[in-house]
């Protein structure tokens, strides 16, 4: 009966497969200016220029290409008067005190053409009501729950960042004698217990529409991670970060969201660009993407509770040869622990949480000044 | 041993005779065949039995059996028989009780001969009379022969059957053994003998049980000569005023009329009708005489074309005379009214699939004349012209196809189903933007520019799990018109095309039905009389992939997923008489799908209409066609439980639409009025589930009235020249803003036929579209909603011009065309980028009104008789939009022209089937296009932390070609008409090849870079099969 079950899944579902299109773009999009960023009023606001990559790009160039500096001059200006201007990357603008009942507009200056928004009014933040955690057996959730009654609005962004304080997976208890090519056993084995921290800037946006419920969202899923991971070691705390977004801020970012990765399947939206409120003045017909907000914004905090601690397993370690200690020692793996039959190698990111990517100093949160 | 020489000889003579009769009255509508040596010496050996020996040869069992077919022994006894009213002596008889044939021959003759049993009154073989009760006025009487065991006002009889069973169990049972002395104990073949009883109750044929026969039999009540006497007297019925009648009485002459094998030629028969009644003309050597009195210079003849086994209405009969070259098509309800001039005619009816029938009439004044056609199942050979060639040069109608049911069944699909929407797909100038996609394109057209019509409802999504399916159940399906072009002015709504579907009216002489059994799905039918005027006829059909889904392991990402559909249908149809004519249809459909817990989509699809057909005198009648329809769509998302929401929009219409017709010297009219009501719901937010806060959210309905009034006439100009014109007035009234609109729509077409099998056509068509499928997605999706046009929202208009050239060659029976055709639309709508469609009450502001044009060529080549039928087609074609305003820079393509998303210019498709026997045939389709428009990423960047996609113009790049090959086998039931069951298999592979066409493409953003990858639904080659039961 399962044969002939799996034989007619096979027929209805495993005959639809995925394989590589070759498909060869003509046109050139590139050196297409993208603006991102958001005017935080009351906090740092950071815009970042960058150039659109063509599809081809092997990806070896890409990220470096992206961080690069491009030479432009960007303003930062109100209708109440105020103007700051940047000549230089990065282009950081302290807008802690700008007047939230102002209109803004940016203009960017690149390559001899002007860019420029219409004049936006900031957003009012939602309140963020609660952040608050669950979890099942495989997964632990962050969910936040926003109110923008007082305002009226039903779009919002949320970011958020996070702290957490993990441990290695291992205390090494063996050490390698290369020059007698022996393993020994380590006197001190609390020596090599660490202890990290590691801390994330979260620059992914979720796009929340609240506008169906009232100006209220309960419990919206934010992020989740798996129980096993070391977020659950000690402690996590997130910082949430939400601003309410515009109709139209709204309807691009949904747009991105709606068709990202997904070209031309045939119950999804038609892929397009979405149209940026930056215009070149100078020359109409030059695209731009990205999108400036203008927005104040709302904070949380919210730490995990005990409960949801798991210790995660450790990874799997490989047991060789004594010949081949000396090898595996010069490719960075280090003994561990004494397994049967053998002892167990692993890479230094087993018992040194550093080279996992922490760091020794506790970091913090970038609040603003007020918070 | 000269004279057994000589009797030999003439028996010799006498069959091939009869044979070459046969051939060329089936075969051959052009018979010359004056074989005047053989009439004479058919004449001299029959002499007065000449009329009795027309008729056909036995049945032929090709096989050893046990038992035999006959009903007492294999012996032939002598006795006499009334034929056509006229007793004939010194017979040889027998009875096939498999086949309820009564045999007759000469005594010195070797071949029997089947006389025509709707010409047979009764026959006495031995001591034993049989009666052929229906003949004499029993039409509750059993059909066939019923022996009268017991004469009397309550005359007892009895009918064996014996049927042919063939099982391979090597099984003999007591139930053959007792009447086969030679009993063969291997033998799986044999003929099961059945005996049933009847007695005459209140002047009806009744059947009672064995045990009431031998009790009545056994009684003291007299035998009288009452059914004998009866049968004795039967001169045949008298019919009312211009029908036909049947006379045997006045039959002079007792030869062949002269020239009876010279189709041009009438017999010569005079008759006095009294009193006249309607019969039907199912034997095609007699002469009926229509109407009354002489010197009428023109006649109408109108009746219905009925199947003989079922009994329901056939469309499309070709009926024409050859000397006056008139030429008719019966409607879609079998009718068909035909001028001749009065006097001798022939009248010849074709329909692919069913025996080629020329009937001699004498038309006195206008009258009716019913036609009953039998199945063809001897036709392998092919015939000079098939009825749809035919049919192709004398119409004038261009741009129109059909699809038959048995051609239906013959294209191989995925899953083994017969589908009617792969079937229309297979034809010309029909699209689909990919595989499994819902709707379909005709001619550049976009998939809300055709108007489905089944059996008058409008059906909003003619497909079942996403375009895997159609929604029509292929077991109730009559007929299948596809127009194309020069759409007749009595549709109107849709700018592209017409797909009109009709089921079929429910076998009126018996019940039966089918089952199918499927890799996805089940279907069940059933049909049959009620009473003697009305049938019924339903049908239901549903998944078990649902069942599947389930079966799969818990952490497969589709498991507690769902995917399933049901839908049903039921006809009823009452005959009051023979002009009047009541009909009910409802067609029940729901599709529900959930691929993940978050996200649950249904739609369903509700229809009801009533038809009241009336047939006039002189060719003329009218019908008014009423129903409602409704369909509804909704989305369930659930991926955020206090913003779990359901979204809901439904469509409803009710409508009447009439029609009157009739001819007038050489112009056939129609016109009429229809009136729908639209009330739509474009959206409805709701919570969904118990912890939802999402508020209630309504759209205000949206509400309109459109009325239409048509006319249109087909005019024979000539044989070689006819014209079609009409037009038809559309209006559309808001009930919402009140704005209101109104044009008129044109349609012209002409036919030149230079030749029989020459034809050049040209048309042109105007139309108008007040309803709007609002999408932003290539094909047809659960989250599309429909909108009517208003002050914001203009109707689509558009006109098209077509021509086509149309050619048969003779002797091979292959029609070719080419068809050209340029159309040109107006305010048709496109999306802006980002559009919001859901929920929108501000839906102009997201649309773009385009122009639209398409243009292409379509060549043909088709063979529609012989062994080998099917049809090979090659097109080329362009669609493409352009914005009607001035965005300026954001304006598609910089305002210039662009792809439609099904625009695919090469096409080209084969469909073939191959009869190896009578059972088996091969199918094959072959289906290759150029790949769809798609619009795909030029490059990247990077924004919020996220990479994202910047994309090229809408529909600038294409998906590779689609190139698929599918083949089947098809094992028809054996025609053991006495069977029970009869099962038709069918096993295929669809994809053959195994070819990955695209069915989607998307980006994905790696560390090496973007790559592309294509989705491909059917990647490799899906064996199926398939298994039908009727009964």
């Amino acid at each position: 009966m399962k044969r002939i079950t799996t034989y007619l899944l096979a027929c209805l579902m495993l005959s639809a497969c995925i394989y590589p299109l070759d498909i060869q773009s003509e046109d050139n999009l590139q050196d297409i200016l993208v603006v991102d960023g958001t005017i935080i009023i009351g906090a740092e606001s950071t815009i970042t220029l960058s150039r659109m990559l063509p599809l081809n790009n092997d990806g070896k160039g890409a990220f470096k290409y992206l961080t690069s500096r491009i030479e432009a001059s960007v303003t930062l200006e109100n209708d109440g008067g105020l103007s700051i201007t940047k000549d230089n990357f990065p282009y950081v603008f302290d807008t802690s005190t700008a007047d939230p009942e102002k209109s803004y507009r940016l203009t960017v200056v690149c390559a001899g053409k002007t860019y420029r928004t219409s004049w936006i009014k900031p957003m009012p933040a939602p309140k963020i009501t609660s952040v608050d955690f669950s979890a099942d057996d495989t997964n632990v959730f962050v969910k936040l729950s926003l109110d923008g009654t007082q305002n009226g609005l039903g779009y919002a962004s949320a970011q958020y960042d996070a702290i957490w304080k993990f441990h290695a997976d291992y205390v090494r208890i063996l050490d390698y004698i290369p020059e007698d090519n022996a393993i020994v056993g380590i006197e001190d084995p609390d020596y090599t217990f660490y202890e990290c921290w590691m801390k994330t800037i979260g620059r992914q946006q979720t796009i929340i529409d609240y506008a169906n419920t009232g100006g209220i969202a309960k419990d919206y899923p934010l992020l989740f991670f798996p129980r096993t991971s070391n977020r659950n070691h000690y402690n996590y705390s997130i910082l949430v970060k939400v601003r309410n977004l515009t109709e139209q801020e709204y309807r691009y970012w949904k747009q991105l969201s709606d068709t990202e990765g997904q070209a031309s399947t045939l119950f999804s939206p038609e892929p397009a660009n979405a149209s940026s409120n930056l215009v070149c003045e100078s020359d109409p017909s030059v695209k731009v993407f990205g999108y400036v907000g203008v927005s104040r914004m709302e904070y949380y905090i919210a730490s995990i509770g005990s409960e949801y601690l798991i210790y995660g397993q450790p990874p799997r370690l490989t047991v060789i040869e004594p010949e081949d200690y000396y090898s595996y020692y010069s490719l960075g793996y280090y003994p561990i622990t004494v397994t049967t039959g053998g002892f167990g190698w692993g890479p230094k990111s087993c018992f040194n949480c550093v080279s996992a990517g922490g760091t020794l100093q506790r970091p913090s949160f970038d609040l603003p000044k007020d918070y | 041993m000269v004279n057994d020489i000589k009797k030999g000889l003439k028996t010799t003579i006498m069959v091939v005779f009869v044979s070459v009769c046969q051939l060329s009255t089936t075969f051959d509508i052009n018979a010359q065949g004056k074989m005047d040596s053989l009439q004479k010496t058919y004449l001299e050996e029959a002499g007065s039995r000449s009329t009795l020996y027309r008729g056909r040869l036995p049945r032929q069992y090709f096989t050893a059996y046990n038992g035999n077919p006959f009903w007492e022994s294999k012996a032939y006894t002598p006795g006499e028989i009334m034929f056509n009213g006229k007793l004939y002596q010194d017979v040889l008889l027998n009875i096939d009780a498999c086949h309820m044939d009564l045999l007759c021959r000469f005594s010195n003759s070797v071949t029997p001969i089947v006389p025509d049993r709707n010409n047979v009154q009764y026959a006495r073989i031995g001591n034993s009379l049989f009666v052929n009760l229906r003949e004499i006025g029993f039409l509750s009487a059993p059909e066939g022969y019923l022996k009268v065991e017991k004469d009397g006002p309550a005359a007892l009889f009895s009918q064996v059957r014996k049927i042919f069973r063939s099982d391979g169990l090597n099984h003999n049972n007591k139930e053959i053994g007792y009447y086969d002395p030679e009993y063969k104990e291997k033998l799986t073949t044999y003929f099961l003998k059945e005996e049933k009883f009847y007695t005459i109750k209140d002047g009806q044929v009744k059947r009672i049980s064995a045990r009431a026969f031998r009790k009545a039999l056994n009684s003291q009540t007299p035998e009288t000569p009452y059914v004998e006497e009866m049968a004795s007297r039967w001169k045949g019925t008298t019919a009312p005023a211009g029908n036909i009648s049947l006379t045997a009485a006045n039959i002079k002459g007792v030869g062949l009329p002269d020239g009876y094998f010279d189709s041009e030629t009438t017999n010569k028969e005079d008759s006095a009708p009294d009193d006249q009644a309607t019969l039907k003309a199912t034997y095609r050597n007699k002469i009926y005489i229509i109407g009354k009195g002489e010197g009428n210079p023109t006649v109408t003849l109108e009746g219905t074309i009925t199947e003989l086994e079922t009994q329901e209405p056939m469309a499309g009969v070709v009926i024409f005379d050859d000397v006056t070259s008139t030429f008719e098509r019966s409607n879609r309800r079998g009718h068909f009214s035909i001028t001749l001039p009065g006097g001798e005619n022939v009248i010849n009816f074709r329909a692919d699939g069913k025996e080629d029938i020329s009937l001699h009439v004498r038309l006195l004044s206008d009258g009716s004349l019913n036609v009953e056609l039998p199945d063809k199942i001897e036709a392998l050979e092919a015939s000079i012209v098939s009825a749809e060639s035919m049919a192709n040069h004398r119409t004038t109608t261009m741009g129109i196809q059909s699809v038959s049911m048995k051609t239906m069944n013959k294209v191989p699909s995925a899953f083994g189903e017969g589908d009617i929407l792969k079937a229309v797909l297979t034809l010309p100038g029909v699209k689909t933007v990919g595989e499994a996609s819902g709707g379909f394109n005709v001619r550049g057209g976009s998939q809300d520019q055709n108007l489905v019509l089944f059996n008058g409802n409008t059906i909003y999504n003619p497909s079942h799990l996403f375009g895997i399916f159609s929604a029509f159940n292929p077991d109730v399906i009559d007929n299948i018109d596809l127009y194309k072009s020069a759409i007749p002015a009595e549709y109107g709504g849709r700018i592209s095309s017409v797909l009109s579907v009709r089921t079929k009216d429910g076998d009126r002489n018996r019940f039966r039905g089918s089952a199918g059994i499927g890799l996805l799905t089940s279907r069940l039918h059933a049909e049959g009389p009620i009473g003697d005027k009305t049938s019924i006829i339903a049908a239901a059909r549903s998944s078990y992939s649902n069942w599947l889904l389930n079966q799969l392991p818990k952490n497969s990402a589709y498991h507690g997923g769902g995917a399933n559909f049901y839908d049903a249908n039921l006809g009823i149809t009452h005959h009051f008489n023979n002009k009047n004519t009541l009909s009910a249809y409802g067609y029940l459909a729901r599709d529900n799908f959930s691929f993940s817990p978050d996200s649950v989509y249904n739609y369903s699809n509700a229809n009801f209409s009533v038809l009241f057909r009336h047939k006039g005198a002189g060719g003329g009648g009218f019908r008014i066609n009423a129903g409602y329809d409704f369909f509804s769509n909704t989305t369930g998302i659930s991926s955020w439980q206090s913003g779990a929401f359901n979204l809901y929009t439904d469509i409803q219409q009710g409508f009447i639409r009439s029609q009157a017709y009739n001819s007038i010297g050489q112009h056939n009219l129609a016109y009429g009025l229809d009136v729908v009501l639209y009330s739509l719901n474009p959206g409805k937010l709701s919570p969904r589930g118990d912890e939802s806060d999402v508020l209630i959210r309504k759209l205000d309905r949206d509400r309109a009235i459109e009325p239409a009034a048509y006319i249109q006439d087909n005019w024979s100009i000539s044989e070689k020249v006819s014209v079609e014109g009409g037009i038809r007035v559309t209006s559309l009234v808001s009930l919402n803003d009140k704005s209101s609109n109104i044009g008129p729509e044109f349609r012209l077409s002409g036919r030149y036929s230079p030749l029989d099998n020459l034809s050049f056509k040209a048309g042109f068509s105007s139309m108008r579209q007040n309803i709007h499928l609002i999408s932003n997605s290539a094909s047809i999706s659960p989250m599309d909603t429909w909108k009517l046009s208003d002050a914001r929202i203009a109707p689509t208009t558009g006109w098209q011009i077509a021509s086509g050239a149309y050619w048969t060659l003779l002797g091979s029976g292959i029609d070719l065309s080419v068809e050209l055709y340029y159309k040109h639309t107006r305010n048709a709508l496109d999306f802006k980028p980002g559009a919001i469609l859901s929920m929108n009450p501000n839906l102009a502001d997201e649309l773009i009104p385009v122009f639209g044009k398409s243009y292409g060529i379509e060549l043909m080549a088709k063979k529609s008789t012989g062994k080998l039928t099917g049809w090979a087609s090659y097109s080329y074609s362009k669609s493409l939009f352009k914005e009607m305003g001035d965005r300026g820079y954001e304006a598609i393509a910089a305002g210039n022209w662009y792809n439609t998303p099904h625009d695919k210019p090469h096409e080209v498709k084969i469909s073939g089937n191959y009869a190896l026997s009578h059972r088996y045939s091969i199918s094959a389709n072959l289906d290759y296009s150029t790949g769809r428009p798609i619009t795909i990423p030029m490059g990247y960047y990077e924004s919020s932390g996220r990479f994202y996609m910047a994309y090229s113009e809408r529909n600038s790049y294409r998906l590779p070609d689609y190139f698929r090959l599918d083949a089947a086998l098809n094992i028809d039931p054996g025609h053991y008409k006495r069977a029970l069951f009869h099962t038709t298999f069918t096993i295929g592979v669809y994809n053959l090849t195994g070819r990955k066409n695209a069915y989607s493409a998307f980006f994905v953003m790696e560390p090496t870079g973007v790559k592309s990858y294509m989705l491909s639904v059917f990647a490799t080659a899906i064996p199926y099969a398939n298994i039908n039961i009727l009964f």
